[in-house]
């Protein structure tokens, strides 16, 4: 962060949503445009070119998890230039949201409820290739991984969490910063950021079949 | 002559409201008339067979017993003919919905009152009143039939299955075709494929007609008979099925209309109630910063609470569970917190991993949870408290956290009785343990534990 700015890109279908993150992003990164629709977004990102893009959850014409899909698609083209990293910020904290997004690709996930600062920390972890775990989303993988494994793992190693992860987890669940987190198990900041990628990853591709129907039937706020 | 009697009980059936009397064919079904109006059921309630005896006789308020004697001979006179009107008669009544409680009152009212007062009444069981139109054609036609039948001796099925066709067709043109399959079906649509229906209607009734008249006049030509049905049978499909279609679809149309504009004035309401009231609270109080951003706070949770949560749902935008109603652990926390929320203008953000049921231990913590939040929300200075509970097979965990200016845990004077008795006491009494972590500038966490008593199930709600 502290070389050349994080280019962002801003995506969310409310007018004043996307004029407020602008403002209170100003002098801490380069916000690079901002879109109000997945069609609109799409053409866009593929010119403005940005580092990250923060994409709302529920927005016309298919909402966040839509355009991660679709941005990433033409990302996977040969020749075509790397994709942008997401992070999803929305005032839905319903799981299957949450999760849905994340499945899609997004590396992290705010409330909109967030202060500047925090979002602009945010924004360089990912963009710096890392994960952002709020402490509800933390919640959601310890609630989701709960119990046992099911039956025939596809991928055991996939499909639950190593206890060091989940310590880390508890300590995010609870309001505890990266930094926090690793002076109170007494690691270093990198290796909290290695775990929590860690857990990205297994929620991304974890083919544990209880992850949708855990979301969907937990519509908790 | 018995026969004839029967013929004419059948045809007093025959409902009279027709909406187009002019219509061609209704010189050839004038037989009724204006008769009363008809209320045909299946009649379950002291049934022989399928009840079609028993509910055209209260229909027509005959005695059953002299009905089923004319059916009877009739079925002497003619099995076929009379069989298969059975089963049509079976297949198209609508079985009587309430047997209790004044239906069959209604039933034998309805079939005294006046033809043009029926309208309402007209629409039995939930079906459509053309099905009764197209009973009563088929009813006229049938009545003609076995007149004729019992004229010609005995009169094959392959003569009466036409006839029968012929009067369905009838009735398809005539009824259905002629009105609105439901309230909410576009009549602009109907009314132009009106003629088309009575055309092909007419046309299946002459069809019908001269099948019949072929096969009477030539009781050999059984073949002929039989093309004269299929023609006939084919023609019914083309009529039932684009209608059938239509009835369906314009019910599922229906349902969605009514269930979204349900859902609509709802939302309405919710957002009167609720939003728009906070909202002008907020404007009344603008200078007010604290009363703002509680306002603001009470109103997102509720409206969250109503458009995700599985417990606001159908409640109103007061709080829908109260502290007597909550069950699990979880609910009660959340009640605890709103309530903390609510008085000290804190937002207190809660991740709930896990639930179980309430006991006295979830109470204890609870409790104590709540406390260690007041603390927070007084006393930290800051406007986000954290609060985790975790809920484990065998304890429950509960942290509450801040970034406040925190304090020294072991240079709290012994009168500050909130921690020492509210916390730690009340966890102690249940074998649970309270754990204050801080120092002065880098805020508290309140670390709260109580172990489960072995349940026999796992409390987590899958």
């Amino acid at each position: 962060m502290s070389e050349a700015a994080v280019r962002v890109f801003v995506v969310d279908d409310h007018p004043l949503v996307r004029s407020g993150v602008r403002s209170e992003l100003e002098g801490r990164v380069e916000v690079v445009g901002t879109a109000g629709d997945v069609d609109e977004a799409v053409t866009a990102i593929a010119a403005a070119r940005p580092d990250v893009v923060l994409v709302d959850v529920h927005m016309p014409g298919g909402g966040g998890a839509e355009l991660i899909r679709r941005v990433l698609a033409a990302a996977g083209v040969e020749g075509a230039p790397p994709a942008p990293r997401f992070l999803a910020l929305s005032v839905s904290d319903a799981a299957e949201d949450v999760i849905s997004v994340i499945r899609a690709g997004a590396r992290g996930y705010l409330t909109k409820t967030v202060s500047g600062a925090e979002l602009a920390e945010a924004i360089g972890r990912v963009a710096a290739g890392d994960a952002v775990f709020s402490p509800r989303l933390a919640g959601f993988v310890l609630d989701a991984f709960a119990g046992a494994l099911p039956a025939r793992p596809v991928d055991p190693e996939l499909d639950q969490l190593t206890a060091r992860e989940r310590d880390v987890l508890r300590l995010i669940a609870r309001g505890y910063a990266y930094k926090e987190v690793a002076r109170r198990l007494n690691l270093s900041i990198k290796t909290v950021e290695t775990h929590v990628s860690s857990v990205l990853r297994k929620l991304q591709l974890s083919s544990r079949h209880e992850l949708t129907r855990w979301a969907t039937e937990r519509r908790l706020v | 002559m018995r026969p004839a009697a029967g013929g004419g009980s059948l045809m007093v059936g025959s409902p009279g409201p027709w909406d187009h009397p002019g219509d061609g064919c209704g010189q050839a079904m004038t037989g009724s008339g204006p008769g009363p109006a008809l209320r045909l059921t299946r009649r379950r309630d002291g049934r022989w067979v399928a009840g079609v005896c028993r509910g055209l006789a209260a229909a027509l308020g005959v005695p059953v017993a002299a009905l089923r004697a004319v059916v009877a001979v009739l079925a002497l006179g003619n099995l076929p003919a009379v069989a298969l009107l059975y089963a049509l008669a079976w297949a198209f009544l609508p079985p009587d919905p309430a047997l209790d409680a004044g239906a069959g009152e209604g039933l034998e009212g309805g079939a005294a009152g006046p033809a043009g007062s029926g309208a309402a009444g007209f629409t039995i069981a939930g079906r459509p009143a053309d099905v009764l139109d197209a009973l009563g054609v088929l009813a006229v036609v049938a009545g003609a039939v076995l007149l004729l039948g019992q004229f010609t001796a005995w009169l094959p099925a392959q003569v009466v299955a036409p006839a029968v066709l012929a009067s369905v067709g009838a009735g398809v043109a005539w009824g259905w075709g002629g009105r609105a399959a439901g309230p909410g079906a576009g009549t602009g649509r109907r009314e132009r494929l009106r003629p088309l229906f009575v055309a092909i209607g007419i046309s299946l009734v002459v069809l019908g007609g001269v099948a019949t008249l072929a096969a009477v006049g030539d009781l050999s030509s059984i073949g002929r008979s039989a093309a004269g049905a299929a023609v006939l049978v084919a023609g019914a499909l083309l009529l039932f099925g684009p209608w059938m279609a239509r009835l369906a679809r314009s019910l599922t149309d229906e349902r969605r209309q009514r269930i979204r504009s349900e859902e609509r004035s709802e939302m309405a309401a919710h957002l009167h109630d609720g939003v728009l009231q906070t909202l002008a609270l907020i404007q009344k109080r603008a200078g007010d910063d604290k009363a703002v951003r509680s306002l603001a706070r009470r109103q997102e949770r509720e409206l969250r609470s109503w458009l995700y949560g599985a417990r606001g749902a159908g409640a109103g935008p007061t709080e829908s569970n109260g502290e007597a109603g909550a069950t699990t652990v979880a609910t009660l926390l959340r009640h605890e917190l709103d309530d903390v929320e609510d008085h000290y203008g804190v937002r207190l953000d809660a991740v709930l991993v896990g639930d179980a049921p309430l006991d006295d231990a979830g109470r204890a913590l609870v409790a104590a949870g709540r406390e260690a939040a007041l603390n927070a929300a007084r006393h930290a200075g800051v406007d986000t408290v954290d609060v985790y509970l975790e809920v484990e097979p065998d304890r429950l965990s509960l942290f509450v956290r801040d970034r406040g200016r925190g304090f020294d845990p072991a240079a709290v004077p012994p009168d500050r009785r909130g921690l020492r008795d509210s916390i730690v006491a009340r966890l102690r009494r249940h074998g649970g343990t309270a754990e204050v972590r801080s120092a002065p500038g880098e805020g508290a966490e309140v670390e709260l534990s109580v172990p489960r008593v072995p349940a026999p199930a796992e409390g987590r709600p899958r």
